[in-house]
């Protein structure tokens, strides 16, 4: 969002012709701009809540999409709930980053650096509110992995089934047939 | 205002419900899970299969519900097992209303940034009419309390004089009880007092009266430009009917007038060195200053901006009611205002150095002089007009019975020679104006020799009236 009183609005009205107003007391006129410099300031504060609670509105939109996709489809719609959260969350930082210029010219030039950065910290938070999103998910999810996982060492167990010991089991085989093997060859006659 | 209290008023109404919306989505079991038991069947009796639900049917197992419901599908995670692996419970969220309460966070928050931005834009506005409102209702705080201010300092102011001179006048009292003073003395005093007071408000009337004078002066002067510009801009065919018929009328009397006698009469009247008539009564010399006077107005363009006459609006009315005259002076005290104020201004005109001309007519001057008010004024004055109208674009023309030294100033013959026009009128019996005149000096001919006492004659129709009449309506027929 542009701010309301840049300087190329201001260039612009200098430009016209100027008609002199009603000539005010000087301490009516001092407090006028007392009054004008304040609205502003209101305006200007104002302005930057509405773009503070347009940024939390998209990140809790990202974080309301990715609850109902994992919610209602669990595992499936884990990777679009992630994706579709992080893109959402992060349209105000990109939207952010308009005005930051980076060219090569005599040197690299870099112009509003601070809005880069204003994008870094707000793709950071975006982040953190995807990770807020499918953390629970992720958490339960690696349980019923966890789960599987011991079930089917229960199987492995109960069939007999060692696939862990088969490498050191065909060493010892091997090792085992290469003694018998010298044996017989080295064997008194 | 209204709409700033809706505005903020949504705010916190969307910001509570979001807030109520995040609450209602808090759960400590999002996602639904299911119980599940593993139990394998044993192929060695009872024994074995004692052993073996001791060591896996008896653990409690919670898995994904969609998990679950995927067991034995392609892309499941639980290992299948058949009936070895059975579910026990559902165990659904402990929060149903989670996406509920979601979402209306989510559009709250929405709403917040809704009345967010339409604040912003409506303060961004109307900053401009909050400015101009503030602005009138301060002016006029600040005039109000302006006047209470000089209402006050006025009282104050008069109960100091009273004061003041409450203790004059017990001050008084307590002198002349010590003997300091007497009443007499007081009178006098007091009288001093009146006389100062009494003049320094005549100083201050006189000033009021020039800035009167002066007022007037820039009001014909004002009429005069925009007469000018009417005259200028007039495109209709009538006033430029009027205006060709004008210019027709100027040609034709300028025609005759350097037609008439060499053309002396023109040169007179073109001539910017001041022009005084003189002659015995009933000589017609005003009738004659008169006529001059019209023509330089109408086809010279120098309006009668000034006339100084004691009987302005007397016997001479008819003829300066046709001049048309911006100021006149006629009582005593005008025309010492007058003269003094026509020195002033010619010095004035000097310095502006103006491009229009304007004419000053002075009667009976010799008279004027013997005024004891004018008299110190009128000696400048005479001086002055020597050698100041010529540069000041003023034409004056001067009326009196003779033009010696006596009836002018002393020491100024040379001068009045060299720097002015004497044209002498005659009467015939002392009622009845001749054609005959006689230019006392003044006037060259083509030859550059000066006229000194030479007869001329007036033209018969050179009559105020009768040239007011041609420049009105009424042209004169001229004699082929």
């Amino acid at each position: 969002m542009n701010s309301f009183f840049n300087e190329e609005e201001e260039e612009e009205f200098s430009e016209g012709e100027v008609i002199p107003d009603t000539p005010l007391p000087q301490d009516l006129h001092a407090h006028l701009e007392e009054r004008k410099k304040q609205r502003k300031k209101i305006i200007v504060t104002t302005e930057k809540i509405t773009t503070f609670t347009f940024a939390w509105s998209l990140n809790a939109s990202g974080y309301l999409v990715a609850r109902y996709l994992l919610i209602t489809g669990g595992a499936i719609n884990f990777g679009l709930a992630v994706s579709l959260c992080f893109s959402i969350s992060s349209v105000s930082s990109i939207v952010g980053l308009s005005g930051f210029r980076l060219g090569y010219q005599e040197g690299i030039e870099v112009e509003n650096m601070q809005n880069a950065f204003r994008a870094l910290g707000g793709l950071t938070v975006s982040i953190w509110v995807t990770y807020l999103a499918v953390n629970e998910f992720m958490d339960v999810r690696d349980a019923t992995y966890r789960t599987a996982q011991e079930i089917q060492r229960g199987i492995d167990t109960i069939e007999g089934r060692h696939p862990q010991l088969d490498p050191w089991l065909t060493i010892a085989i091997s090792f085992a047939i290469i003694a018998v093997t010298l044996s017989l060859v080295f064997r008194k006659r | 205002m209204k709409a700033g209290i809706i505005e903020l008023g949504g705010v916190c109404l969307f910001g509570l419900s979001a807030i109520v919306g995040f609450g209602a989505s808090q759960s400590r079991q999002p996602y639904n899970l299911t119980e599940i038991q593993f139990c394998p069947q044993s192929v060695n009796g009872e024994k074995g299969q004692a052993a073996l639900n001791k060591k896996y049917c008896n653990k409690p197992r919670f898995v994904l519900a969609d998990e679950w419901e995927r067991y034995g599908s392609y892309g499941g995670v639980i290992p299948y097992k058949g009936d070895a692996i059975m579910k026990v419970r559902d165990l659904p969220s402990d929060n149903p209303y989670q996406l509920l309460g979601n979402s209306t966070a989510v559009m709250s928050l929405w709403g917040v940034t809704g009345c967010l931005l339409v604040r912003v834009n409506r303060l961004k506005k109307r900053d401009y009419l909050f400015n101009e409102i503030e602005k009138t209702e301060n002016y006029c705080l600040w005039q109000e309390q302006g006047s209470k201010r000089e209402l006050k300092t006025h009282r104050t102011k008069l109960r100091t004089e009273t004061t003041k001179d409450v203790e004059s006048q017990v001050d008084i009292l307590q002198r002349q009880e010590l003997g300091l003073t007497d009443e007499e003395n007081e009178q006098i005093k007091s009288q001093l007092g009146l006389e100062d007071y009494l003049k320094a408000r005549d100083a201050e009337h006189s000033g009021l009266e020039k800035q009167i004078a002066e007022n007037r002066r820039d009001a014909a002067r004002a009429d005069k430009e925009r007469e000018k510009i009417q005259r200028k801009t007039s495109s209709s065919e009538d006033s430029n009917a009027t205006q060709n018929s004008n210019e027709a009328c100027k040609k034709a009397l300028l025609q005759q007038l350097k037609e008439h006698d060499d053309g002396w009469l023109y040169s007179i009247i073109k001539s910017a060195k001041p022009l005084w008539l003189i002659g015995a009564q009933g000589s017609g010399k005003t009738n004659t200053a008169g006529a001059i006077a019209l023509i330089r107005k109408y086809c010279f363009d120098a309006p009668i901006y000034q006339l100084i006459d004691r009987h302005a609006t007397g016997e001479n009315w008819d003829v300066w009611k046709l001049l048309d005259a911006s100021l006149k002076a006629e009582s005593e005290e005008e025309i010492g205002q007058a003269l003094e104020d026509a020195t002033d201004r010619w010095l004035q005109r000097i310095k502006e150095k103006p491009k229009s001309k304007q004419q000053i007519i002075i009667d009976e001057f010799t008279n004027l002089k013997k005024l004891p008010s004018c008299k110190e004024v009128a000696t400048l004055f005479f001086s002055m007009h020597l050698t100041d109208t010529r540069k000041a674009k003023e034409n004056f023309i001067g009326v009196n019975h003779y033009f010696t030294n006596e009836s002018t100033v002393e020491g100024t013959f040379e001068a009045r020679k060299s720097g002015t026009i004497q044209l002498k009128k005659f009467s015939a019996d002392g009622e009845v104006p001749l054609s005959r005149v006689q230019i006392v000096h003044g006037l060259v001919d083509g030859n550059g020799n000066e006229l000194i006492e030479v007869e001329k004659t007036l033209p018969s129709w050179f009559e105020v009236n009768k040239i007011y009449e041609h420049f009105n309506g009424s042209p004169i027929k001229f004699e082929q």
